[in-house]
């Protein structure tokens, strides 16, 4: 991918700024690149720290797009909806590059846990994670939408309630659900 | 399980997993639910525990050392197959794909191709369309100027891949610069360039992305057009059309203003991409470089700014020790990969970074040789409004051939009060900051030069038809003052205004404007002289000639148009004239710096459209065109005004068209009384309406006033237009009409008579009204039981109708009526009931059954059984 042009990152912005719908979609290669790598960046750094927040990677991308482009952007929270999607395909694409493990064995639980297993492991559960989400996409779009934000995303319940209009109570209770529903998915 | 069946289990869950563990199982008993729903519910609620932990880190601390090998996955793709190639390596990635090179795995031919595939990550069904839209697009152009589609498929996971013809050789702007081009060979090969942009917009197909690293000359010599991925199809539904601009990303240094402000697009975006490619090849900078290294805002520039002549930026840049600004756009593009510098990939963005690199090249470039025409022709093609660009490529490219043979070019520099404008829409703020008084002075200064200056060109161009006039004058100028050798005092103005027109091709050769302005002064004499073929004639030699100068939006041609379609009109081609209507209401109802006289035209366009759709029985469509109409004219100033009870008259048609004589007869009046306080009560159109309020009173069968109104009218005519003119004709047609309908049989033949000779004088071919004076006689002769002569007339009248409608027609019907009337009379049955039976046909088609005239016919058929 080519460097952003500034010029087309300010127009995108700008669009998204007044309103205009498909701003989302011309941003998406831009978000994607910067994403990943920011993701690079983090991901390279020490091995010590074990809970690496995405939310500081995907604040960094935003940050780092708004500045360049020089547009003073208000809509921040609906940035971190594209860039959940986004940081959920850069993963899953790099899981799947890695997932060389058989499927059937013993699901993980995506916990603190889980980091001591082996990669190829996390990887295929990874792969399955985000196919039982697209299944949970097909009955229920939102709920889907609220644990691709707080697992890919990294973004707090407070932030999800807020790019998504609803309240924190919400999210609370479809994530709650999504969790048990998408467990027993994983060990059918 | 289905979407609804899992919200309704999800509700009750969440419902339940807020209460405390032990009220659980009552309160879920106690639900008015299926067992299969509280069934669903419990099995998860038993989970609760094992699921409590899950996903209580984020994915990304899941997955950070799968990055701890920074390759790309994307590259991953090198060696692999796709359908029937080999891929070989990556040519560049940009957008939503990578282009690959590839070449066949099963060694048909040795051919190299180029992949482009969707990036894995973009594979949703919104892109997937899109792709799939690229590909369409690029199936229907087969033109030798544009790469060509060579395959398209999936790949095994499903992705979607089209194959194109690889193209070998360097971006335009390369080439140019490597080979070191003239200027007339860079305009040749733009050229070449154009052929194919004008071949796509046949295809109905706008490229939307023109730009240099679109454009690839091959190794020997032939550009070629790539990527047509956010290209638009022109007419294509909306929903489409829709979705393509919403993933479009264009390049902002070449596109239009119309492309930032998100209007809609059209060919005339493209005219303006090419226009800022070829400013580039030409003096190897863009029309904003200079903002942009100043503001760092191309948008505005784009929108605001008035681009340099070409040849302007091309000295300046001659003249400055650094060749170009090495602002940050170029530093942004520093090669990263060392490829083969000649092998350029196949569009995209790799592209852009070899070429970045290298320094623009102009000194190939004498700015001599851009002077004039070629800065004429750059800027019209870039003008910040569509409409003042090239209307086509095919004219924009026409203008650059017609300057490489030598010919003079249609392109001029913007006007003054153009620019003058952009200086003040430009400046707008800081005039204002500086107070009201210099925003006074500063318009004050500009409109006195603007005004200098058209009086300047005005009066050169007006000595010129001046002095071409006053040959055509002396024409009837006997004295040895007369300065034209055809001198004869007898001659008439139509006599003097033939003979000047075989002159004037020769004389005023180099003149094209001033022959334009006579071709339409003698256009619009010929109309008042009744002489309508030969206005029409001299009008669309002066409409072709406007469109040459000013290109085919301009206020003179519709003003031709407007006279050729009333010229039309008066001879009943009311397809044609509604034509020529259209496009002068198009043209100024988009138009902006309209002057009064513009707007009289506009008037008269539209009064005349509503009337045609009126005696097409339209009415709706003709009260709104006449509102319209209306609005326009009120709004007209001084001798103008003329036209508002012109318009009246067109209003009262409307009403006579339906039948609603009374309604017709007072805004008839209403409209004459308009015309005597401006103090025209005698002019020709004072005439018209004095024959049309006679023609009320005939249809309120109130002859005598019909008659003394007709006879008014007439002697209008006789004064203005003449005896021997259509509308005198037309006059005593109506006067005939009502002095048979009173039974007056033989004043009533004496004038249809009279007039049928000066009528068959007026249209030897024929025309409508010659068949109607036939049918009047044919009736007159019946009446009086000349069923012979009577025969005669009607079947002259049927076959000239037939031959200018198509039946079923109301007229044709009416003849063929008449004439089985006539043979009935004379005992000729067989063919009688022939004629009525057609015409019963006729009627009944266009009537229906109830209407009176079908009655008629049939009573008529009654008679012969």
């Amino acid at each position: 991918m080519n460097t952003p042009s500034k010029n087309e990152i300010t127009k995108i912005l700008d669009d998204w700024n007044d309103g205009k719908d498909d701003a989302k979609d011309r941003l998406l290669p831009y978000v994607y690149d910067e994403l990943k790598r920011q993701a690079r960046i983090f991901m390279s750094r020490e091995r010590g720290n074990h809970t690496l927040q995405p939310t500081a990677l995907v604040h960094e991308a935003f940050l780092r797009l708004s500045k360049q482009s020089g547009v003073d952007w208000k809509n921040r929270q609906h940035f971190f909806g594209i860039a959940s999607r986004l940081m959920r395909q850069i993963l899953v694409d790099h899981a799947r590059a890695k997932s060389t493990a058989k499927r059937g064995n013993k699901p993980i639980l995506f916990s603190l846990d889980d980091i001591q297993v082996s990669i190829e492991q996390r990887a295929a559960s990874i792969v399955d994670l985000h196919e039982a989400l697209e299944n949970l996409e097909k009955m229920d779009e939102r709920q889907a939408k609220i644990v691709e934000m707080r697992f890919f995303g990294g973004l707090s319940n407070k932030d999800i309630a807020e790019a998504l209009d609803i309240s924190e109570r919400t999210v609370g209770r479809e994530w709650h659900s999504a969790k048990i529903w998408l467990y027993r998915e994983l060990h059918k | 399980m289905q979407s609804k069946d899992w919200k309704k289990v999800k509700n009750i869950l969440q419902d339940v997993l807020e209460l405390p563990v032990a009220e659980r199982s009552d309160f879920l008993k106690n639900l008015d639910l299926t067992e299969d729903i509280k069934q669903e519910v419990s099995a998860l609620l038993s989970i609760e525990n094992e699921a409590e932990d899950m996903m209580n880190v984020s994915a990304a601390s899941l997955t950070r050392d799968f990055y701890n090998d920074d390759e790309d996955i994307n590259k991953g793709l090198n060696g692999k197959t796709i359908g029937s190639y080999q891929i070989l390596k990556e040519l560049g990635t940009g957008g939503m794909g990578a282009v690959y090179l590839a070449e066949r795995t099963d060694g048909e031919f040795d051919q190299k191709v180029a992949i482009k595939m969707l990036r894995r990550e973009f594979n949703t069904s919104e892109i997937r369309k899109r792709f799939k839209h690229e590909k369409e697009i690029q199936a229907n152009l087969v033109h030798p100027n544009i790469a060509r589609l060579i395959d398209a498929g999936t790949t095994e996971d499903d992705i979607p891949y089209i194959v194109m013809e690889y193209i070998q050789g360097k971006t335009i702007d390369n080439y140019c610069h490597v080979n070191g081009l003239s200027v007339e060979d860079r305009l040749k090969l733009f050229n070449k360039v154009c052929e194919a942009v004008a071949f796509a917009h046949r295809n109905l197909i706008i490229h939307r992305d023109l730009k240099p690293s679109n454009i690839i000359v091959s190794e020997n010599g032939e550009p070629k057009l790539l990527d047509f991925g956010i290209s638009k199809m022109l007419g294509s539904d909306i929903k489409e059309a829709q979705t393509v601009t919403k993933l479009g990303v264009m390049t902002p240094e070449y596109a239009s203003p119309e492309q930032i402000k998100g209007e809609s697009v059209t060919t005339s975006t493209d005219i303006y991409s090419l226009g800022i490619i070829l400013f580039e090849l030409l003096t190897g900078q863009k029309p904003y470089d200079d903002e942009f290294a100043k503001s760092g805002n191309i948008f505005k520039a784009i929108l605001e700014n008035e681009p340099d002549r070409p040849s302007d930026v091309l000295i300046k840049a001659q003249t400055s020790d650094i060749s170009i600004p090495e602002n940050e756009k170029y530093q942004e593009y520093k090669v990263t990969e060392t490829d083969e510098p000649k092998t350029v990939p196949l569009g995209e963005d790799a592209t852009q970074k070899l070429i970045k690199n290298t320094k623009p090249q102009f000194s190939v470039t004498n700015p001599k040789k851009l002077v004039g025409d070629i800065d004429n022709i750059i800027l019209k093609s870039i003008r910040k409004e569509p409409d003042r660009r090239y209307g086509t490529v095919e004219q924009f490219s026409a203008d650059i051939w017609r300057h490489l043979d030598g010919m003079p070019v249609i392109a001029r520099p913007a006007t003054f009060s153009y620019r003058a404008s952009k200086f003040i829409k430009r400046n707008k703020v800081g005039v204002i900051a500086g107070g009201l008084i210099l925003v006074a002075v500063v318009a004050g200064i500009i409109t006195t030069l603007w005004q200098a200056r058209i009086a300047r060109e005005e009066a050169e161009k007006a000595q010129k038809i001046n002095a071409f006039l006053q040959n055509v004058l002396n024409f009837s100028n006997p004295h040895w003052l007369s300065s034209n050798p055809k001198r004869d005092r007898n001659a008439k103005i139509v006599d003097a205004l033939d003979e000047s027109l075989k002159t004037i091709d020769t004389e005023l050769a180099n003149e094209p404007e001033v022959q334009a302005e006579i071709l339409l002064t003698i256009g619009k004499t010929y109309m008042g002289q009744g002489k309508y073929e030969s206005s029409q004639e001299v009008l669309e030699k002066a409409l072709k000639k406007f469109n040459q100068i000013y290109g085919t939006d301009n206020p003179k041609s519709m003003q031709a148009r407007v006279i050729i379609g009333e010229s039309l009109f008066l001879r009943s081609k009311f397809k044609e004239a509604e034509k020529n209507y259209l496009e002068a209401v198009n043209y100024h109802r988009k138009s902006f710096d309209e002057t009064d006289e513009n707007r009289k035209f506009l008037a008269m366009a539209l009064a005349y459209l509503s009337n045609i759709y009126g005696l097409q029985g339209d009415i709706s469509k003709a009260e709104k065109l006449n509102r319209e109409s209306m609005e326009v004219a009120e709004n007209l100033t001084g001798k103008n005004k003329f036209v508002i009870p012109i318009v009246m008259g067109t209003k009262a048609n409307v009403f006579h068209f339906q039948g609603k004589y009374q309604e017709a007869l007072e805004k008839y009046k209403e409209a004459l009384e308009l015309m005597k306080v401006q103090g025209n009560g005698e002019s020709f159109e004072g005439g018209q309406l004095l024959v049309m309020i006679g023609a009320c009173y005939k249809g309120l069968k109130k002859y005598e006033f019909a008659e003394e109104n007709l006879i008014k009218g007439y002697e209008v005519y006789k004064k203005t237009v003449g005896e021997k003119d259509f509308f005198s004709t037309n006059a005593k047609f109506r006067l005939g009409q009502i002095y048979f309908e009173q039974g007056k049989l033989e004043e009533s033949e004496k004038i249809l008579k009279e007039n049928l000779i000066v009528q068959r004088e007026l249209f030897p071919d024929g025309h409508v009204y010659n068949a109607y004076t036939e049918i009047m006689l044919g009736k007159i002769y019946t009446t009086q039981e000349k069923y012979i002569e009577s025969e005669r007339e009607l079947r002259k009248a049927l076959k000239y109708l037939s031959k200018i409608y198509n039946e079923p027609h109301n007229d044709i019907a009416l003849v063929k009526v008449s004439l089985g009337s006539n043979l009935i009379a004379q005992q000729k049955f067989e063919e009688a009931e022939k004629y009525l039976d057609s015409a019963l046909k006729s009627y009944v088609e266009i009537h229906g059954e109830e209407h009176p005239s079908v009655k008629e016919v049939r009573q008529e058929l009654e008679k012969i059984k």
